[in-house]
């Protein structure tokens, strides 16, 4: 049955604002912590003030209908607040941190990888950690290295560790409702370039499951899988494309791990080539584990070598220029399935 | 929605048929099955069935005219229906065929690569894409035969697909095997269809006749069955040899159909014998079952005492044109398909160096004056394969009582009485015997 869902045009901040709020209202366990996302000082006076909402104002009007109890402003200190929401998350609440960029992983790593990711297993199953971890990705608006990686390669190695890249405002609200639902560690990309990006937004508490893929443009001639922002470059090959003939179908897992093998593989079978587009280091990443997944799982279906378009392994150059030439282009794209196709 | 009558193919060769006469005028009420026009072929004439009920809005091809196979000759719409003449003349070119309409309002064409040889190593591998080596593995065709338009010289599991299509497409065409016999006489073989087709039938023709008796049927078989029409030996362009050593002993006619099913690799063939080909079809039945899948009679010789004394009069007389018609009389009930032509071919065939020698000594064996020789009636439940019965009911070569006959022998066959038809039920009435075959064959276990 399809049900018809009203939507309506929101931006990714919005739509991630819109899923805090629906989860909070519907799970009074659900608390946000974070550095700025409540805004003002812990003072009196100032318990109303609403100054920032996070960096990027993602949390904006949250204290003011859900109060500090639950909305916690937090010291500059990853280490700590971090752990606070792992602990809290074993302890019956259901925690979102915010860790500001995912560059400042190093700092709670322990917390997320040897104490969150392995509770459950450590207990025999007896504990969960239904904690979600929100943090911002991507290169773009010249924030230089340490504010600018995407790495959720790294954390896609982990086991006991749930990776969301959503690509679109209505993945990131539908995603988040999921991810802040499910009772494992879940990690949050948010790519900051797309913040401002506009699209159809269902209204509803509906969560999209978390490692179920989307495709984003069907076409018979290329599978593209590309993640978080690189799907919108994808998109705009595929126009290029288009014109020359060539029609790729685009591929968004949405979910690193879980990944939807099955979507990705039916369509090479369907191509016989693949492309993937990714803005993470290409060492140990994403893309070469996908790669290597369909060379093992679909080798008879390929035409091709499956080719990868991905940033160097450097760190983000804040040189504006540098900087454009390293995230991947529809440009980069085109070229490499016109090697292929 | 309007339908649009378009002309058939009959026969595996047939491009055209000419419009010889319309049972209809346009604005009259036309019934689906009922005969709407008829055609003439190079080989036969036949009334073509309108496809649907209603009205015949346009006649496209009048009497006399030639439309090539699958073009428009009629439009018939439902009797409440309007369909103004610029909506006929745009159905119409819609009709011409897909080439006509492809094109318009399509998205960009990738430009076709160019094909070349594969590329290899200096192993001498050949450049295949993974894709390329599965699907050629399971279709069995060699890399290295295979043109590449993959980047580099790489061969993809397209150009696979393209020269497997290419494959099937020659051995799908038809064309004419000469098998050699053991005895180092050759037989013509018409052999057609696609080579991964569910089932293989095999076709033989009656006492005097040759493969042309299934020109009609052969080419809607082919559409979805490999199909093979023999020429028995002393018939068509088979060998003619001298009628002695046993030569046309009816175990020698289906010992050479055994060899020609073995060298050609049809086995398990449908075999499907008409009249003294019935004959012969039994006695191969009987004696290589393994060679068969399933058995076909048409107004088979062996299945009973009667034969007609006219028959046995004109195989005995000189062949000469008018014994041809009184032959081609015999077997027609409707006079329409006794055509000069048909008189002609008939005429000619006897008149080959050996051919009335072959048909004076095939009748010899299976026929006498007092009864048919070839007897399988009491050997029915024998048959190790399932058996289709057609006849046409007024039969006056062999009555369709032996159909019946055959029917109460072998209770387990599929009968099929065909109403007002002759002796020869694939030319008088094509359509219902094609249907009738297709439908016995969809019914048979697969293997």
């Amino acid at each position: 049955m399809v049900v018809e869902t009203a939507t309506r045009q929101m931006t990714y901040q919005q739509a991630i604002n819109e899923a805090l709020r629906i989860a909070m209202r519907e799970d009074p366990t659900v608390v946000l912590l974070g550095e700025d996302i409540a805004g003002g000082a812990e003072v009196d006076h100032l318990i109303n003030e609403d100054a920032w909402g996070g960096p990027m104002g993602v949390t904006k009007g949250l204290v003011q209908e859900f109060g500090r109890n639950r909305v916690l402003d937090t010291p500059i200190t990853e280490s700590g607040f971090i752990g606070a929401a792992v602990a809290a998350a074993a302890t019956g609440l259901r925690p979102v941190a915010e860790l500001m960029f995912v560059d400042f992983f190093g700092c709670c790593m322990d917390q997320i990888f040897n104490q969150g990711a392995k509770f459950r297993y450590m207990f025999g199953g007896k504990a969960a950690c239904p904690v979600t971890i929100r943090t911002q990705i991507g290169a773009g608006v010249s924030a230089a290295a340490q504010h600018s990686g995407c790495h959720y390669s790294v954390f896609t190695h982990m086991p006991g560790i749930k990776c969301v890249v959503p690509s679109t405002p209505a993945d990131a609200k539908g995603l988040l409702l999921s991810a802040i639902r499910d009772d494992d560690v879940v990690m949050f990309f948010e790519n900051k370039v797309l913040y401002g990006m506009k699209g159809e937004v269902p209204e509803g508490d509906e969560g999209i499951p978390l490692g179920k893929a989307d495709i984003k443009h069907a076409g018979d001639d290329v599978t593209i899988v590309a993640i978080s922002r690189m799907v919108t470059q994808a998109l705009k090959a595929a126009e290029t494309l288009a014109s020359e003939g060539i029609e790729a179908e685009i591929i968004d897992p949405r979910t690193l791990s879980p990944l939807d093998e099955e979507t990705i593989l039916a369509s090479v079978a369907k191509t016989h080539r693949l492309v993937i587009v990714d803005e993470d280091n290409p060492r140990c990443s994403a893309a070469t584990d996908i790669a290597a997944m369909v060379a093992d799982k679909g080798f008879d279906t390929l035409d091709a070598p499956i080719k990868l378009v991905t940033a160097p392994h450097t760190p983000v150059p804040f040189s504006p220029p540098l900087e454009q030439a390293y995230v991947p282009s529809p440009e980069r794209i085109v070229e490499a399935v016109r090697e292929i196709a | 929605m309007p339908t649009i009558v378009t002309m058939p193919k009959w026969g595996l060769t047939m491009v055209s048929g000419t419009v010889t006469g319309w049972s209809h005028e346009e604005g009259d009420t036309v019934t689906e099955g009922a005969a709407l026009l008829t055609v003439e072929t190079e080989k036969a004439v036949d009334d073509v069935e309108a496809p649907a009920s209603g009205i015949l809005r346009k006649i496209v091809a009048p009497t006399g005219s030639e439309v090539p196979v699958t073009g428009p000759v009629a439009v018939i719409v439902a009797p409440d229906e309007e369909l103004s003449d610029e909506a006929l003349t745009a159905l119409l070119a819609t009709s011409a065929g897909p080439a006509a309409t492809a094109g318009a309002g399509q998205q960009a064409q990738r430009p076709a690569r160019e094909s070349r040889k594969a590329a290899r190593d200096a192993s001498g591998r050949v450049n295949a894409s993974p894709a390329a080596r599965k699907r050629a593995g399971e279709l069995g065709i060699d890399l290295a035969t295979i043109e590449a338009t993959g980047p580099g010289g790489r061969i993809t599991s397209e150009d696979v697909e393209r020269a497997a299509a290419s494959v099937a497409a020659t051995a799908a065409a038809p064309r004419s095997e000469q098998v050699t016999l053991d005895n180092g006489n050759t037989v013509s073989v018409l052999v057609a269809g696609p080579v991964d087709a569910p089932e293989t039938i095999v076709f033989l023709h009656g006492l005097g006749g040759s493969q042309s008796t299934w020109a009609n049927v052969l080419g809607n078989f082919a559409e979805t069955y490999r199909v093979a029409a023999v020429d028995l030996p002393g018939h068509g362009a088979s060998d003619k040899p001298a009628s002695e050593n046993g030569n046309y002993a009816i175990t020698s006619l289906a010992n050479a159909v055994a060899q020609v099913i073995e060298k050609l690799e049809l086995s398990p063939a449908i075999v499907v014998g008409h009249s003294l080909g019935g004959a012969v079809a039994l006695q191969l039945a009987l004696e290589r079952p393994k060679l068969l899948r399933g058995l076909v009679l048409v107004d088979s010789a062996g299945l009973g005492p009667e034969i007609s004394d006219d028959l046995l009069d004109r195989v005995e007389a000189t062949p000469s044109r008018d014994e041809a018609r009184r032959l081609l009389e015999l077997f027609f009930q409707n006079p329409r398909f006794i055509l000069d032509r048909g008189i002609d071919e008939l005429h000619a065939a006897r008149s080959a160096p050996g051919a009335d020698e072959a048909v004076k000594a095939i009748a010899a064996q299976a026929f006498s004056r007092s009864g048919q020789q070839v007897a399988f009636l009491d050997q029915l439940n024998r048959l190790e394969v399932p058996l289709l019965i057609v006849w046409g009911e007024l039969d006056r070569v062999v009555p369709a009582r032996h159909a019946m006959a055959a029917s109460i022998a072998l209770p387990t066959a599929w009968l099929e009485i065909l109403e007002g038809v002759g002796h020869v039920p694939q030319i008088e009435a094509a359509p219902a015997f094609t249907a009738i075959v297709r439908d016995w064959l969809e019914s048979l276990p697969r293997p």
